[in-house]
């Protein structure tokens, strides 16, 4: 570890448990979505993806597809990006989740360089595979994606691949809550922190309680992903209710540290 | 020595064609496109599975198909020979029974007893409906609200033969957004459930696999036409949206001394949302698990796209006519709404045949070349379907 190391990783090899919380830029508007940002950072979360509107995003559910339409027509562009990136950057470790079509328009080279200056932790592209991402951002560390019924395998070798985190889907399907598949996910985590542990395993895909946070952890899960219930707390409480439930999540996350 | 120069060699084992291609997909869908990688290398192999399929394209679908020459054409064009393809013949009056029933095997195989589909003229969900009847399969088709309106008839097809046809409200409500579906249902069904994509377009082994149950088309030109007229065409022309009778046309015929030309749809104008024609006006990019050529703005967003033919409305191509076009071997270029509806017409008033929309886009493409070459020159349009299903627009214009 060196004074580049993001500050997730320190806080992971500290024995922390980390909370990434997802938000869609330019959702409402782009400016409440910056202050949602901020909202996110006042909570504690340890990593703030920055979800950048794609027209078809096909590994998201309808909360998030329904908030990154409304998104497009605020008219964002990969400026804000940098932008928020970039003030994200002084507080906490922001990533952006996006796909693969918005980086080739850009230039892969570009977009790389950018995200650098940007102060980007890693990016988690849900359609550039491990055998994919390495040709196309090399430069941005990767968090790729374990489903549930990836072989054990492949597992390894996504975790070998990662350079970020592990991101750990909890269930078949798109992004949105519903229940664990608790048996083969507990195997999965073993399994994966037995070959892998200087990065932390994050798990989403479903998070929509402190319960189901408790037992993430419970499983082993270095860290949780929280973003579709965290546009559901917002239409229906706003702001106030976004930052109640990471600090909630963030309590739970505290209890399964180390030393705390 | 002269070396042996083919293009039939692809993709390669990740599925590219050239740069084309790939597989850009969620890791969930990983496991199952490994899996269909596996089973279909697997099941090319397999006698039993050939025998079924060609017992199933002659007995049900109604192969091999005509090739008409198309006498009144040819002389109101006053130049090449027009010669007609005759797949509007087949069962459901389009070619996209070769895939679906190529597919329905495949899941037949797999044990996977679910099929799920996306359709945008209805005519890939009619097909996908006849073979989930055919094989007793539960039957999925996600089709965009717009295009329910508009091709209602198909609508009522697909669910007299038992399929459950779910309208997608999203996005543009047409054929992108009902393949978004489609994979999202995959996704989270992927273990009981096909995705029987109608084009050859997706992820890999998609573009493969369909291009292969559809070259039977090709096939039967190569060997139908030396058998009548002493030597292949010197012309080859089909219609591109997704590519699928193209890909399946040309793929035999790419290393033979033949010229090979797609008609694209060209809308209503060149600039971007007035046409559906991704390899001559579009650009490269990733869409719906593929690197290959597609309508999109310049941060890389899939926009909109036109055409009157619902068949031929979608932004992207198969990864394949990308690598073709890129290397040369194709020559892809646009029809206008207005040179395919006056085709469609035409055809109608000289052949007695109403084409598909799609086609007559193909057809028309087919006339313009006629008219510059000699009348010893010989061209085969595949006639990719019939046009019943665009009386009401087509007359109500």
């Amino acid at each position: 570890m060196d004074a580049t190391t993001p500050k997730f990783k320190r806080k992971h090899s500290n024995g922390e448990k980390l909370v990434a919380a997802y938000w869609v830029l330019g959702y409402p508007s782009v400016k409440e979505s910056m202050s949602i940002f901020r909202t996110l950072n006042e909570a504690g979360a340890d990593i703030i993806e920055i979800g950048y509107p794609y027209s078809d995003p096909v590994a998201d559910g309808e909360t998030i597809q329904d908030a990154i339409q409304k998104a497009l027509t605020e008219g964002v562009h990969l400026d804000q990006l940098w932008k928020v990136s970039s003030t994200i950057a002084n507080y906490s470790d922001p990533f952006v989740m996006t796909y693969g079509n918005i980086p080739f328009q850009f230039g892969l080279e570009a977009f790389v360089e950018k995200a650098k200056q940007s102060g980007i932790a890693g990016a988690i592209f849900p359609d550039l595979l491990p055998e994919v991402y390495p040709n196309v951002l090399k430069g941005i560390p990767p968090a790729f994606l374990i489903s549930p019924n990836t072989s054990l395998e492949r597992a390894e070798f996504i975790a070998q691949q990662s350079q970020s985190f592990i991101y750990l889907i909890t269930r078949l399907g798109t992004t949105g809550g519903r229940n664990f598949q608790d048996k083969r996910l507990e195997k999965l985590i073993h399994s994966i922190k037995s070959k892998r542990n200087d990065i932390p395993l994050m798990v989403g895909f479903g998070i929509s309680s402190q319960s189901q946070a408790i037992q993430a952890f419970e499983q082993g899960a270095d860290g949780i992903i929280v973003g579709s219930e965290l546009i559901k707390k917002y239409q229906t409480g706003g702001k106030s209710q976004v930052l109640e439930f990471v600090s909630e999540l963030k309590e739970v996350a505290a209890q399964f540290s180390g030393n705390s | 020595m002269e070396t042996i120069k083919t293009l039939k060699n692809v993709p390669d084992q990740h599925g590219f064609f050239g740069k084309f291609g790939g597989q850009y997909a969620p890791e969930i869908l990983k496991p199952a496109l490994d899996e269909l990688v596996e089973a279909y290398s697997r099941l090319r192999q397999n006698q039993e599975f050939h025998d079924e399929l060609y017992r199933l394209n002659s007995t049900y679908s109604g192969r091999p198909t005509p090739i008409y020459f198309a006498n009144r054409l040819t002389g109101h064009a006053g130049g090449a020979q027009i010669y007609l393809k005759r797949e509007d013949l087949l069962h459901g009056g389009a070619h996209k029974i070769n895939n679906a029933i190529g597919q329905a095997l495949i899941a037949k195989y797999l044990g996977k007893n679910r099929l799920i589909a996306e359709t945008g003229a209805g005519q890939h969900g009619t097909a996908t409906a006849m073979v989930g009847a055919l094989f007793g399969m539960e039957t999925v088709i996600y089709m965009g609200t717009k295009d329910i309106e508009r091709q209602l008839p198909n609508v009522k097809r697909m669910k007299l033969m038992g399929a459950d046809v779910v309208p997608v409200n999203k996005g543009s409500k047409t054929l992108k957004d009902a393949v978004n579906e489609a994979m999202r249902d995959w996704v989270t069904n992927v273990e009981t459930s096909h995705y029987l994509i109608g084009s050859v377009v997706g992820p890999h082994p998609f573009p493969m696999i369909v291009r292969d149950f559809q070259s039977v088309i090709g096939e039967e030109i190569k060997l139908e036409f030396p058998e009548k007229y002493g030597k292949l065409p010197d012309i080859v022309v089909a219609c591109v949206g997704g590519g699928s009778n193209a890909a399946g046309t040309f793929y035999p015929l790419v290393d033979e001394n033949v010229d090979l030309y797609g008609a694209e749809a060209g809308g209503i104008g060149e600039s971007a949302g007035n046409n559906s024609a991704s390899l001559s006006l579009g650009s490269s990019g990733i869409i719906h698990g593929a690197y290959t050529y597609m309508i999109q703005n310049r941060e890389g967003h899939i926009i909109p796209t036109h055409s009157v033919s619902a068949g031929l409305d979608y932004p992207g191509v198969g990864p394949e006519h990308a690598f073709w076009k890129e290397c040369g071997r194709v020559k892809y270029l646009p029809v206008s709404d207005e040179e395919a509806l006056e085709t469609f017409k035409l055809v109608s008033k000289l052949e007695g045949i109403i084409p598909a929309l799609e086609s007559a886009h193909a057809i028309s493409l087919a006339l313009k070349l006629a008219k510059e070459k000699s009348k010893d020159t010989r061209i085969v349009v595949t006639l990719s379907g019939r046009g019943d299903k665009d009386l009401d627009s087509v007359l109500g214009m």
